[in-house]
């Protein structure tokens, strides 16, 4: 029998054990049962709700948060939210990869993807502080440049109008070197002779984008919208350190409304908006990647 | 269709890594040509330039008399079919085949006919609503050239078109794009390392080497009459024998007691001074004497009988030769007999420059 008829050799069994089960140990631990003991939670009353034996008050909890117009409103607020960053995110990313991978950036590729990646690995509460820095009324070096260059005042952090977009920036700074690193992978992988198919069919430069890389590029936009539809609905450490959720509740999204709700010892509502919160998370990642991985209209 | 004409054409990267030196072709209208030679003789490159995938660093390219160096593809009125097909996996085979006419804003019914018409032509009329990676390797490449024919452009690019496909498809493909150009009468490029593809395909031959045309010919003219060392060697299955040897007075000796007159008819004598290279084809070796072959002493070294014939390597003087011989030989190794070389179909070459000597 020659060795290209030979089946291929399988790794024992246990090999495969050896490599799974601390993984799985740990997500069982650390992911699996918090999220049951939280969903659980929000059954019990508050104030027996971390006794042996709690107090099960059944759906009263979320009966409770959904009469509450702070959390419908912030629950609101949070989709909002949500949506514009994914958006923003994606649309910038995409842009940015695309540019990076054009030959309209040169030598200076290098420099722009550090750029843009360099935020990424910088600790996001020390970037957060800076641009609370940056935003501030009195100090700050984005007003202190408005005004030098005759331009009016930035509201940044202070105003109810203009909150959302000032941390949505910071939230863009520290976040889009991630979303074009996956970008740029992808278009790496796309098919060349496409391309070159296209531009003799006669496609210009936005048709071939529409037409041929577009197409190819489903798999990052699949990965890059759950992810950053996860990471926008959970936003918490952006409101922590620059907002508090504020001013006037503005910034008030699900995440720092549950953790405020802890503090004061409402374990009962706050693992309820978790387990809301957790719940939409999971149906709109789990509905974003059946639709994108629905064959393409041709 | 048109012509397409190839002036002094220069490829080179950074301005010192030259791949095209300087290539000059004439492909009438109507034509089928073959670019054909050794991996990395720049053949796909010039193929690329004349599509515009390429820029072009010297000469020019003129497509209808038309100098379009400076044209980009979609405006030169070409159509090519790639090696790996590049055809849109998300689209069906019809918009596959469609899309270059919906680019160019053609008519919805004028799109189905031709669609139709080509699919019919290949016979994937069948399959239309499928996707690629529902096909064979075969039929996908059935779909771009259904591509290419939809667009009716003035010259088609086939860039080693065949060289996915397993032997059998290779053969049966070869066949049909034959039979199109026969059917279309279009002007074609077409790129491919496999000699048989270009003998069989071609009306007219460009082959290539280190990026220099070695010779543009008929693919009678390739075979017949080589113009250089390389295009002799890279012909013929199996190719042309070519042996080092030494030539004085008109004779040529292969070493040992393996020597021959030359035929007065090649005049041959007095061009010859240097080391030289003889050669001859395997079919132009016989066992029997004949009229205008001359005969040379030499013994069987091994055969390799093909089922319709037999090819015998023999040893005369200090070289080998291989011989196309009857299915019926049946002489053992190290047997002695003269073998008759065909007068007429020798070949000289000089060994430094590799050039014919004619």
């Amino acid at each position: 029998m020659s060795l290209a008829l030979l089946p291929p050799r399988q790794p024992p069994i246990g090999v495969f054990w050896l490599f799974v089960l601390p993984f799985a140990a740990l997500t069982a631990v650390f992911g699996v049962w918090p999220i049951i003991l939280s969903v659980q939670t929000s059954f019990t009353a508050s104030a027996s709700a971390l006794k042996p034996n709690p107090t099960w008050v059944g759906l009263a909890n979320y009966a409770s948060i959904f009469a509450d117009p702070v959390f419908v409103a912030s629950l609101w607020r949070t989709l909002l939210y949500t949506l514009l960053a994914v958006v923003s995110t994606i649309s910038l990313a995409l842009l940015y990869a695309l540019l990076l991978h054009s030959a309209l950036i040169g030598r200076g590729r290098s420099f722009f993807k550090l750029a843009v990646f360099l935020p990424v690995v910088t600790p996001d509460i020390a970037g957060y502080v800076v641009w609370r820095w940056l935003y501030d009324q009195s100090f700050g070096a984005l007003n202190t440049a408005l005004t030098a260059l005759h331009l009016p005042t930035f509201g940044g952090l202070a105003s109810t109008s203009t909150v959302l977009q000032a941390v949505l920036v910071a939230e863009l700074w520290h976040h889009l070197g991630f979303y074009v690193v996956i970008f740029l992978a992808n278009l790496a992988l796309c098919d060349k002779g496409q391309m070159e198919a296209a531009e003799i069919d006669g496609a210009s430069s936005l048709e071939k984008f529409w037409h041929v890389v577009l197409p190819q590029l489903r798999p990052a936009l699949l990965v890059n919208s759950v992810y950053a539809v996860i990471q926008y609905l959970k936003t918490f450490t952006v409101v922590a350190v620059m907002t508090k959720g504020g001013p006037n509740d503005a910034t008030n999204f699900l995440s720092y409304y549950a953790y405020q709700l802890f503090d004061q010892g409402r374990y009962g509502e706050a693992t309820a908006m978790a387990s809301v919160l957790f719940a939409i998370v999971i149906v709109l990642a789990a509905g974003l990647m059946r639709l994108q991985r629905r064959p393409p209209p041709t | 269709m048109a012509s397409v004409e190839l002036r002094q054409v220069v490829k080179s990267y950074d301005g010192k890594n030259t791949v095209i030196h300087g290539i000059d072709l004439h492909i009438p209208h109507g034509e089928f040509v073959v670019f054909v030679g050794p991996s990395g003789c720049g053949k796909s490159t010039l193929l690329r330039m004349v599509a515009g995938l390429e820029g072009i660093s010297g000469g020019d390219v003129l497509i209808d008399g038309k100098r379009v160096n400076d044209v980009p593809p979609r405006d030169r009125d070409i159509a090519m079919v790639f090696q790996d097909y590049a055809l849109y996996p998300h689209k069906s085979l019809f918009e596959n085949m469609a899309f270059g006419l919906r680019l160019r804003k053609t008519p919805d019914d004028e799109i189905k006919r031709r669609v139709m018409d080509a699919a019919r032509l290949l016979r994937i009329d069948h399959m239309l609503e499928r996707k690629p990676a529902a096909l064979s390797g075969g039929q996908r490449q059935r779909v771009a050239i259904g591509r290419a024919i939809v667009r009716q452009p003035k010259v088609f690019l086939f860039d080693e078109p065949l060289s996915n496909l397993d032997a059998q498809l290779r053969g049966e493909m070869r066949v049909e794009i034959k039979k199109l150009h026969q059917r279309l009468g279009a002007t074609i490029i077409y790129v491919t390392h496999d000699q048989v593809e270009a003998m069989t395909l071609a009306d007219r031959i460009a082959v290539l080497s280190a990026g220099r045309t070695m010779q543009y010919d008929t693919p009678s003219g390739i075979y017949n009459t080589p113009a250089a060392l390389f295009v002799a060697g890279f012909t013929g299955s199996p190719p042309m024998n070519l042996v080092a040897c030494s030539v004085r007075d008109g004779q040529v000796n292969l070493g040992a007691d393996a020597r021959f007159v030359l035929p007065p008819s090649l005049e041959l004598r007095a061009q010859v001074t240097g080391k030289t290279i003889f050669g001859i084809r395997p079919e132009n070796i016989r066992l029997d004497p004949a009229t205008g072959y001359v005969p040379v002493q030499a013994s069987v070294v091994l055969s390799e009988p093909l089922g319709a014939e037999t090819l015998v390597t023999f040893r005369a003087g200090d070289t080998e030769l291989v011989a196309r011989c009857a299915a019926s030989f049946a002489l053992r190794a190290d047997t002695r007999l003269p073998i008759y070389l065909a007068s007429d179909k020798m070949h000289l070459f000089d060994a430094a420059s590799g050039t014919a000597l004619q």
